[in-house]
């Protein structure tokens, strides 16, 4: 509803300083259909004061007044409110003061002696101020409309446009965040380009054109574009094209967005996705993804080559019915420990068989998989072939015990070589000494044969006694007991060491077999007594209590080698700095809480601190070159602790 | 011809060996055992050897350090090595230190003829 109707309640302001006119315009107003409220001033101060209280719809004024004219007050009531209708009511003007005054901004100019245009004009007079302000209050709600979507449009982080249709296009709107994509600092400056010039490749808009007369609308579409310094960069742009009467295209309305970072994101992460696949495809592990309903999410390459099932036949399917000859039994208590504890499970060996039939050992981790960090998607499981590595570890266990028996060898050649050298010696004073007794004996039968013939024995008995001096009879009745007993004790000595050369060299049945560790250690003693005995004295405290243990036999007198050279070797170092030492080396065996325990000890210059953390480290040696390939302890490591389940821990005194 | 020897071994046994056989074939040789270097040297302060035969691994002294030390002492005394060394090293040095390196086991007469060789 307008507030300015006419029906409503009008206030007018009159200036009058005749009474009996000003009743009389009153009168004729109230014949007419306006209601209204009249206030009559006629001084111009009272005008003035009056104009401050209220805010009349219609000024009415003579042109005389009291002071001042009526080219005053229109001045002061144009200057309090600008729309208000101002009209002259007054007597005879000249028709030059009427033309002033209208000009001067006074609405309408009516004579006294003509009021019958009174009440039209008025009511005119509102009507326009009425039309006026509701144009003007119209013009203020789209100024603001206007000015609200031009701050929207300029403050947008996206550049909008509107552009011809032609080529070269041209901008005919945009805003200034479009200008900036483009590297322009005005939007006048973005308007005088050849659009073209704007994309990197200029036939690229050609293309986009041909494609929104088509398609009408384009939206999210991705294009190279360039700024004004030549650098390129994406955009992401949404048009619409509009069309004139005759169906031709006229316009294009656009915006446009830098989306560079997102663009090259993108790319950064596919690469990133093309080299993890890559490299999950190259490796030459076990890649099987599994979901929490056993299913198979991933098959890599490598576990399609290992297991001769490709991909595309296994994802999917239930990982428990995939085929695979393993332990599942191991695997699904693996999986299990991984799913409750909600960590990564290694299984250190498991044997499984080749798709050739073959069987090979792989090294297997199980991973539980947590997307967002905490709902489980399932599990990965990473498997290595280590068939190689067991192989190679085989061999260099292998390899090591060649070379102590090689060691061994030369030491045990000198321990051979002594006895050999005196069984030989005796050997040789038993068949000399044996030719002199032959020789005395058949002298003695011949005397028993004669004993009747006493002239005969008495020359045969002197006989006898020339002969025992030659062949020294004495010494030889002393010296054939110890002879006899040396040799058999030198041979004793050499069937001692090659047995327990062949107890230690045995290759091993693979299996483990109940194993007398005393005697093990007595073997290896023995064998290995040339390394030590130079440098010290061996002292054996076996617990006879110790009962049998199963034991990879082999392996075990391997590790007992390599402690006792390792232990002769410190006391042979200490020895070279502190030629008093007497060098001790101490093996001891004792039953603790159901495990064998063997302890070899020795006064020698001890481990420092700062290598005692690598002593198990493949290669590492103090000893020089020659003496030691620094593989002794890391093996006997492997096979205690790995092969055994059991401890070889670092003891000091 | 006769001379005199001086055995060292640290192996009671082959030192007897050795002296029962000299005792028993060559009443021309007079002999002495030692049963170490630090043996060896004390009886080469109070007799005159012409030859010491002395094993290289032993207890204590080697062979090797008893023959240099005999070298520099009593040059004239003939140095024989009998040994089962095997290793290169040893059996370098021996054969410069010592007039002769013979190696264990080997028989009797052919010890001695080796040592017999060195007085021709």
């Amino acid at each position: 509803m307008m507030k300015n109707n006419n029906s409503e309640k009008k206030i007018i302001l009159h200036l009058e300083d005749s009474s009996e006119d000003a009743e009389l315009i009153e009168n004729i107003l109230r014949r007419g259909e306006l209601i209204f409220d009249i206030y009559l001033v006629s001084e111009l101060s009272e005008f003035k004061e009056l104009l401050k209280t209220i805010k009349p719809d219609v000024i009415l004024s003579d042109f005389d007044l009291p002071g001042f004219d009526g080219f005053e007050a229109l001045k002061i009531a144009i200057e309090s409110d600008g729309d208000v209708p101002f009209i002259f009511v007054t007597g005879a003007v000249g028709e030059e003061m009427a033309v002033t005054a209208l000009k001067s901004g006074a609405t309408d100019f009516i004579l006294k002696n003509n009021l019958g245009r009174l009440v039209p004009a008025v009511e005119r007079a509102l009507d326009e101020s009425r039309i006026a302000l509701e144009r003007k209050k119209l013009y203020y709600t789209l100024k603001n409309s206007e000015e609200r979507y031009r701050t929207l449009m300029e403050n947008l982080p996206v550049g909008v446009y509107r552009s011809t249709f032609l080529s070269p296009g041209r901008i005919i709107q945009a805003n200034l965040s479009a200008a900036h994509l483009h590297g322009f600092n005005s939007i006048e400056e973005f308007m005088g380009v050849d659009i073209e010039k704007l994309y990197s490749e200029p036939e690229e808009r050609e293309k986009f054109l041909s494609e929104l007369i088509k398609h009408k609308k384009i939206k999210n579409r991705l294009i190279r574009y360039r700024k004004i310094s030549g650098d390129k960069f994406w955009g992401s742009v949404s048009a619409t094209c509009h069309f004139d009467k005759s169906d031709n295209p006229d316009w294009i309305d656009g915006i446009v967005e830098d989306v560079t970072e997102r663009v090259e994101n993108e790319r950064k992460l596919k690469s990133i996705n093309e080299e993890l696949d890559l490299l999950i495809s190259s490796l030459s592990s076990i890649i099987i993804g599994v979901s929490v309903k056993d299913r198979i999410t991933h098959w890599n390459p490598f576990a399609e080559k290992v297991f001769d099932i490709k991909a595309e036949d296994i994802i999917g399917k239930q990982f428990a019915e995939s085929g695979i000859k393993w332990n599942w039994e191991s695997v699904y208590e693996a999986i299990g420990n991984s799913v409750i504890n909600e960590k990564s499970v290694r299984i250190d060996e498991l044997r499984f068989e080749k798709s050739d039939g073959s069987s090979g050992i792989l090294g297997f981790n199980i991973n539980p998989l947590k997307r967002g960090g905490d709902i489980l998607e399932g599990f990965m499981i990473l498997g290595r072939d280590i068939t190689e590595k067991k192989i190679i570890e085989t061999q260099l266990l292998q390899t090591n015990k060649l070379e102590a028996i090689g060691q061994l060898a030369a030491g045990v050649a000198h321990e051979i070589n002594s006895p050999l050298q005196y069984v030989g010696d005796n050997l040789k004073f038993l068949n000399k000494s044996f030719t002199g007794l032959a020789s005395l004996l058949e002298i003695f039968a011949k005397v028993s044969q004669n004993i009747d013939d006493a002239e005969l024995c008495n020359k045969t008995m002197r006989q006898a006694d020339e002969l025992s001096r030659k062949i020294k009879l004495p010494f030889l009745l002393e010296q054939l007991p110890m002879a006899l007993e040396q040799s058999l004790d030198g041979v004793d000595r050499v069937s001692k060491i090659v047995q327990s050369m062949k107890a230690f060299s045995h290759p091993g049945t693979g299996s483990k077999m109940p194993t007398n560790i005393n005697r093990s250690i007595e073997n290896t003693v023995t064998i290995s007594r040339n390394e030590w005995k130079y440098d010290c004295e061996l002292e054996l405290n076996l617990d006879p209590e110790l009962p049998l243990v199963p034991c990879f036999e082999s392996e075990l007198n391997q590790v007992i080698l390599n402690l006792i050279v390792n232990a002769a070797d410190a006391v042979h170092e200490a020895k070279l700095k502190d030629e008093n030492l007497s060098g001790l080396i101490k093996i001891y065996t004792t039953l603790d809480n159901g495990y064998a325990v063997i302890k070899v000890e020795d006064n020698g210059s001890g481990i420092p601190e700062r290598i005692k953390k690598r002593v198990f480290d493949p290669f590492f040696t103090t000893k020089d070159v020659g003496k030691g390939t620094g593989q002794g302890l890391p093996i006997s490591h492997s096979i205690i602790v790995e092969k055994h389940g059991g401890m070889l821990p670092l003891e000091e005194n | 011809m006769g001379y005199s020897i001086l055995f060292v071994d640290d192996d009671a046994n082959l030192l007897q060996g050795i002296s029962r056989l000299l005792t028993l074939e060559r009443v021309d040789i007079t002999f002495d055992i030692a049963d170490s270097g630090e043996a060896a040297l004390e009886l080469l302060e109070k007799n005159r050897y012409d030859v010491v035969v002395s094993d290289q691994k032993m207890t204590g002294m080697s062979g090797l350090t008893l023959l240099s030390m005999a070298r520099s002492k009593y040059p004239d005394m003939k140095r024989v090595m009998l040994s089962a060394q095997v290793r290169e090293e040893v059996f370098q040095e021996a054969e410069s230190l010592a007039h002769k390196y013979i190696s264990k086991p080997c028989d009797f007469e052919m010890i001695l003829s080796e040592i017999d060789k060195l007085f021709k």
